[in-house]
């Protein structure tokens, strides 16, 4: 290959060769219009890079928004205290769990529920496994005889996942136990007797007089001059 | 609490700083840098070679300047001072040199002596050369680059330019060339940049069948290497004897 000599610099001559590309090449002493064999090229300097100045602010952004889809993907449901589940054998502790079900914290509320968590190391744990491990461990320290009563209360602001999580964990001390026990599960029957509660009312009418017990003046506002139950005798 | 000869120390070093970036942007800038750093690169060279330049190592300056020169382009403020950076480019260039010259250790210069008299090896090989012919040819070889320098210089360009614009890849010189052979096969199309000022991108791209991106792209090499191929430039044309028109154009 050759290399004509096109214009130089105290640094490098600008060559052009027989494929038409023009190169810098270090200037050995070259004059202008002079052919040579072979020449030491320039070594192509790395590109060099653009300044980008969102960049800090794009990175910034982009560890916000993994941040945030770690906590609220991840950490929230994991972590976070979802809502409160409370066991009353006669030991009575509550467990505080995540929307994963996960036991976050396992707090005793009376001396016998301390001595049952002595034992047990609930933290970590699912809350059905953690529950039938308390069941277990209260029978074995003898709070829970044949025919005794569990309650187990669910609390959190969501009211469906209270009914969810008493059903649950009721269908299965129910499959590991039989009839061991009996069971109160908080909620359901809350919500039971509501029903109940509303219905009776309907239906009694005993509570319709109960309604106005202690009112002996009842003033139905007409111009006649009878007592007040003058007009609901006159209806009966 | 910093000693007082740092402060004017670290302003002469933000100057050069400047300098630097000014010669990455402009090639006589760049070469003010290396005319004003060349004692340095001198100095540098003698560590090296352990001899002065004079004593026979002028092409090691030379590939110590070009060192220096590749150091100011490809240095990024804030990775240290530029000097040791030049300097580290400089040994490393001279060092890569002397290896290459290693593999060529079985050649025997002509610049040898030939026996006993003090003649030197070329001296005693036949001259067959016509210096005169050279000489003329030189001359006018000098002349066309020349012209060709000033039409280049009518499109804002200058060799320096052209180089820095010149295709790397191979795939993006073939590219290239199916461009000048789309314009040689049309002669309007040169006519058309001689008269326009302009490369006529659109139909360049419509007849070689490449993306006009590509044209944009390597514009100021396009524009040099068809302005070869008018008419004048019949030596620079001759030496760009690779440059054969290959089948494929459309008219």
């Amino acid at each position: 290959m050759k290399y004509l000599v096109m214009e130089t610099h105290p640094a490098y001559a600008v060559v052009l060769d027989e494929g038409g590309r023009f190169l810098k090449a270090a200037n050995l002493h070259y004059q202008v219009g002079e052919t040579v064999d072979e020449v030491i090229e320039l070594q192509a300097a790395p590109p060099r890079r653009r300044r980008r100045p969102l960049w800090g602010f794009v990175c910034a952004l982009a560890l916000v928004c993994c941040g945030l889809a770690a906590y609220a993907g991840w950490w929230q449901p994991n972590f976070a205290p979802y809502g409160v589940l409370r066991i009353r054998i006669n030991p009575d502790v509550e467990l505080t769990v995540s929307k994963t079900d996960r036991v976050l914290d396992a707090r005793a509320r009376n001396e016998a529920g301390a001595a049952l968590l002595e034992k047990l190391e609930l933290k970590g744990e699912d809350s059905d496994e953690a529950v039938e491990k308390l069941v277990e461990e209260a029978i074995d320290q003898g709070w829970l005889p044949e025919g005794g009563l569990v309650s187990i209360d669910a609390e959190s602001e969501d009211d469906d996942w209270e009914l969810r999580e008493e059903a649950a964990l009721g269908a299965q001390l129910r499959d590991e136990f039989g009839t061991y026990f009996a069971l109160r599960l908080g909620a359901l029957e809350d919500s039971r007797e509501d029903w109940d509660a509303a219905s009776s009312e309907n239906r009694d009418p005993a509570s319709s007089e109960n309604r106005y017990a202690g009112r002996e003046d009842w003033d139905d506002d007409d111009d006649d001059d009878d007592d007040d139950w003058d007009d609901w005798d006159e209806y009966d | 609490m910093q000693p007082e000869t740092e402060q004017p120390l670290r302003g002469k070093e933000h100057g050069l700083v400047f300098q630097v970036r000014a010669a990455q942007a402009d090639p006589a800038a760049a070469d003010a840098l290396v005319g004003q750093y060349m004692p340095f690169i001198r100095s540098e060279t003698y560590k090296f070679t352990h001899a002065p330049v004079e004593a026979g190592h002028e092409d090691e300056l030379s590939i110590a300047t070009l060192a220096f020169y590749e150091a100011a382009l490809s240095y990024q403020a804030g990775r240290g001072a530029f000097l040791p950076y030049a300097a580290a480019a400089i040994r490393n260039r001279l060092i890569d040199h002397y290896r290459t010259e290693q593999r060529h250790g079985g050649s025997v210069s002509l610049d040898a002596p030939a026996g006993e008299d003090g003649r030197l090896l070329a001296e005693t090989l036949p001259d067959s050369r016509d210096d005169i012919g050279a000489y003329e040819l030189r001359q006018a070889t000098r002349a066309e680059i020349a012209e060709f320098g000033r039409q280049l210089a009518k499109f804002g360009l200058s060799f320096s330019d052209v180089a820095d614009n010149c295709p790397r890849q191979q795939r993006t010189l073939e590219a290239c060339r199916a461009v000048l052979d789309c314009a040689r096969a049309n002669p309007i199309l040169l006519e058309k940049l001689l008269r326009t000022g302009r490369l006529p991108m659109r139909e360049l791209a419509f007849g070689s069948g490449v993306e006009k991106k590509t044209i944009e792209r390597h514009r100021k090499y396009l524009v040099a290497i068809l302005l070869a191929f008018t008419n004048g430039y019949e030596i620079i044309r001759g030496h760009l004897c690779q440059l054969t028109p290959r089948g494929g154009t459309r008219e």
